[in-house]
């Protein structure tokens, strides 16, 4: 607060009318991103250590704590997110070098079809699964004694709707490398294997940690694929749907959401750790590596890119056969049923509106807020130096924190009857900044 | 067979001729530095030699046995980049023996004897006891040290260096210079230098090699390249210089406007030539001095550069255009010049050199 009383009288001194207004707007964005992102944060942290007769406590956690079957949820949620990432994380990385690294036909193909999965909710893979694989599959005997219902239902769903995100990430990260070191390397006889584990690997690390973390927290957070797959395979984050909308249990639900933000924490501290050891390494002289033709590294990853892009086709395929099947497995017939009826069922057509107005809403108003804040922090030199990387941090955090947490954050600070903010609560409004915000 | 020959070597980068025929045979244990503009294709020619650029035609025969067609792995070279290109993720020692891990034939070594190279090659660098460090925590000039000796450690057979100094320091550069030349000396290990400053090739060259557009324009020992430049493009190249002509009067005299000259060389009568001095051959002599080859000129210009001074002169007698003399201040030993002084001063016969002409 001192250096905050400090710097705020010198900032009209002898500075030009833009650098004022640049400091103005980048304090205005720190407001914002305050009220919006980290109060309702606190709000959850508080909402979880305070018992219902508003005493400080460790009551819900306790209470958490010896709820039958949460350990159970606790202990599931996690090893499915581990098997999740060690599946995942290579099977992206590969299918990125393969895109990156290689000299492939029809680069763009292979990416757009690798990033498939985001075109429609992570469902459809959960939905697109139980119609390959469930009692009714096509495929149900590649799975001999197990059921598609319960942890492998869950893993593999979540590998094909966490894959295209762990794959943007490594595109990014694998889209520049230094030739000088492949020619160092090169120059001193280093075989395929050494110079990927020497000059690849490490100069992807980075990417490789982040997408590590995304894909984990994403499998963390992720309900709708443990509730449609999962049977009755118990995980954290349906505990919290339970919790919150099914019981009406905010102080529980607050409890869960913060073991859900937990790794999301550990992320941010291991990104944040990554990243000052990054900035040494990188050297402005580093000279674009341009892949040349080599058919024994070509060959295995366009195959491997056609067995991916083949599955992942499949996937999207059957979810998109099975909506215009009349009723499946009995009726295979064709039409556009499904669609007549779940479009004028009621409720689904004003729904999908809404979704589309707050979809639309989010775009127009959060994509020049993002722009803005970016340029703020990337070009204002001006403003007390410490509010830079405040606003820095605070804006990227919402990348990890998962949905469902900032939701109910949301719920426990605008509802709150004492908050300013209280009108904002079930409109429109407050969809589309939850959204911004995400 | 010399150790290293190139035969017409020619390397395209789409319609951009980069290697125009180059032909070039170094000696074993030579210190061979390539020089020339920017983009003349000094890198690319060492790039080939390395085989990390693939010629469109042409042989490279290394120790008699054809290169030519072989991936850089199994030729026998160790390259220092212009920007060190050090493993930024690996400490000093792994970067060092990164080469000693890669040779099957060296597995045999055992971690000890790695160690131990690790530890020889840091020493004869000058940086013992850095092998736990990362690039990162080293400057420019130890991060070169430390490409050095990884590019050394394999005992390589010839050593490639692309302007393995023009990153550092004036002073930096000058100090690794001739750690670099002695190492070299030390070692007898062939090596090809690119650079394009014409200081550095001529303090450290055995022979130079003067490059322009994808050709070679003239491979001689430094002072021959200094002294006797093939063409105009090596002579405004390297060092200044002054072009005068004058026509040949007899076999070993030339006449320029009002002047005949003595020159040492002989010259083809009635042609006319073009003559080359350098501005440090030119002698000052006493007004009164009546010696061969002198004249009268006027100082235009006079610039004091401490070690020497540049004087611009225009003599009346001998051309139209002005001539840049070099005196060093022990020459000149107190005696003052000023703009607008007459001086007495000449060109010793066996400085004035003709130029080759073109046929
Ligand atoms: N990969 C490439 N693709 C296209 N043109 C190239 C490539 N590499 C080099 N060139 C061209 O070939 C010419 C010679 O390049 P080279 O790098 O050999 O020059 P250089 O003599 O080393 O110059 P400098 O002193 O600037 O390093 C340049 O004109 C350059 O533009
Ligand atoms: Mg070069």
């Amino acid at each position: 607060m001192t250096r905050l009383a400090w710097s705020l009288p010198r900032l009209g001194e002898g500075r030009s009318t833009s650098e004022r207004l640049g400091t103005g707007l980048l304090v205005g964005a720190a407001l914002l991103l305050c009220a919006f992102l980290i109060l309702p944060l606190g709000v959850l942290l508080l909402g979880s250590l305070f018992d219902e007769a508003g005493e400080l406590s460790l009551v819900r956690f306790a209470e958490f704590a010896s709820t039958p079957g949460m350990g159970r949820a606790v202990w599931n949620t996690i090893w499915v997110a581990v098997v999740v990432t060690v599946l995942t994380v290579p099977l992206a990385f590969l299918y990125a070098y393969a895109i990156q690294r290689a000299c492939l036909p029809l680069r763009g193909v292979w990416r757009i079809v690798g990033l498939s999965a985001l075109l429609g909710p992570s469902l459809v893979g959960a939905i697109s699964f139980i119609q390959w694989f469930g009692t009714q599959g096509v495929l149900k005997s590649w799975l001999g004694e197990h059921s598609v219902y319960g942890p492998i239902g869950i893993i593999i769903s979540t590998v094909y709707a966490s894959f295209p995100h762990a794959l943007m990430i490594l595109v990014v990260a694998l889209a520049t490398a230094d030739a000088r070191l492949f020619e160092a390397a090169e120059a001193l006889s280093a075989s395929r294997w050494r110079k990927f584990v020497t000059v690849t690997l490490p100069s992807a690390r980075y990417g490789l940690i982040s997408a590590a973390l995304v894909v984990f927290s994403y499998s963390v957070s992720e309900f709708g694929i443990p509730k449609v797959i999962g049977g009755n395979f118990p995980v954290l984050a349906v505990e919290v749907y339970v919790q919150v909308v099914g019981m009406h249990n905010f102080g529980r639900g607050a409890v869960v959401a913060l073991l859900l933000l937990f790794p999301v924490l550990l992320a941010f501290l291991v990104d944040w750790r990554i990243q000052r050891k990054q900035q040494a390494s990188l050297t402005a002289r580093a000279v674009p590596y341009v892949p040349r033709p080599d058919w024994r590294r070509d060959l295995p990853l366009l195959a491997y890119c056609v067995l991916v892009s083949v599955a992942m086709l499949g996937v999207l395929g059957m979810a998109a056969y099975t909506s215009l099947v009349k009723f499946w497995p009995y009726n295979l017939e064709l039409s556009l049923t499904h669609y007549r009826y779940g479009l004028a069922e009621a409720g689904v057509l004003d729904a999908y509106l809404n979704s589309l107005k707050i979809a639309g809403l989010t775009t127009l108003v959060g994509t020049p807020f993002i722009f803005l804040v970016a340029y703020l922090v990337e070009k204002n030199r001006s403003g007390p130096a410490w509010l830079r990387p405040l606003v820095q941090g605070a804006a990227a955090l919402p990348m990890g924190v998962p949905g469902l947490v900032l939701g109910i954050g949301y719920i426990l600070f605008f509802n709150h009857p004492s908050n300013p903010l209280n009108g904002l609560y079930h409109t429109l409004a407050i969809m589309v900044i939850a959204n911004v915000v995400h | 067979m010399e150790h290293l020959e190139i035969r017409n070597l020619t390397k395209r980068f789409g319609a951009f001729v980069a290697l125009d025929q180059v032909d070039l045979a170094v000696a074993r244990g030579e210190f061979l530095v390539l020089l020339g503009p920017s983009g003349c294709g000094k890198t690319t020619l060492l790039r080939a030699i390395a085989g990390l650029e693939r010629q469109d035609a042409g042989e490279i025969f290394h120790g008699g046995d054809e290169i030519s067609q072989r991936s850089p792995a199994l030729r026998d070279f160790g390259i220092v980049f212009q920007s060190y290109a050090l493993f930024p993720n690996l400490t000093v020692a792994d970067n060092v023996a990164y080469g000693l891990k890669s040779r099957k034939a060296d597995r045999g070594v055992g971690r000890d004897g790695v160690r131990r190279r690790v530890a020889e090659m840091l020493d004869l660098v000058g940086l013992p006891g850095i092998e736990h460090k990362y690039p990162a925590q080293l400057s420019g000039g130890q991060q070169q040290r430390v490409a050095l000796a990884r590019a050394l450690a394999t005992a390589p057979d010839l050593l490639l260096l692309d302007e393995p100094l023009s990153a550092l320091d004036a002073i930096e550069r000058v100090r690794l210079r001739s750690e670099v030349r002695q190492l070299q000396t030390q070692l007898g290990v062939t090596t090809i230098m690119v650079t394009h400053d014409q200081e550095e090739a001529l303090a450290m060259a055995d022979r130079i090699v003067v490059m322009k557009s994808g050709r070679i324009q003239q491979v001689g020992a430094p002072r021959d390249i200094y002294r006797a430049p093939a063409n105009d493009f090596v002579a405004d190249f390297i060092g200044r210089g002054n072009l005068i002509e004058g026509a040949a009067a007899g076999a070993r005299h030339v006449r320029m406007r009002n002047l005949t000259l003595r020159c040492a060389e002989p010259l083809a009568p009635g042609r006319s030539h073009r003559f080359y001095v350098r501005p440090e051959d030119i002698c000052l002599y006493d007004t009164l001095d009546r010696c061969e080859n002198s004249f009268y000129a006027q100082v235009q210009k006079h610039e004091f550069l401490g070690a020497y001074s540049l004087v611009t002169l225009h003599a009346h007698d001998l051309a139209e255009q002005p001539l840049v003399a070099q005196f060093s201040s022990n020459y000149l030993a107190g005696r003052p010049i000023a703009a607008g002084a007459t001086l007495r001063i000449g060109i010793p016969p066996e400085h004035l050199r003709p130029m080759p002409e073109p046929a």
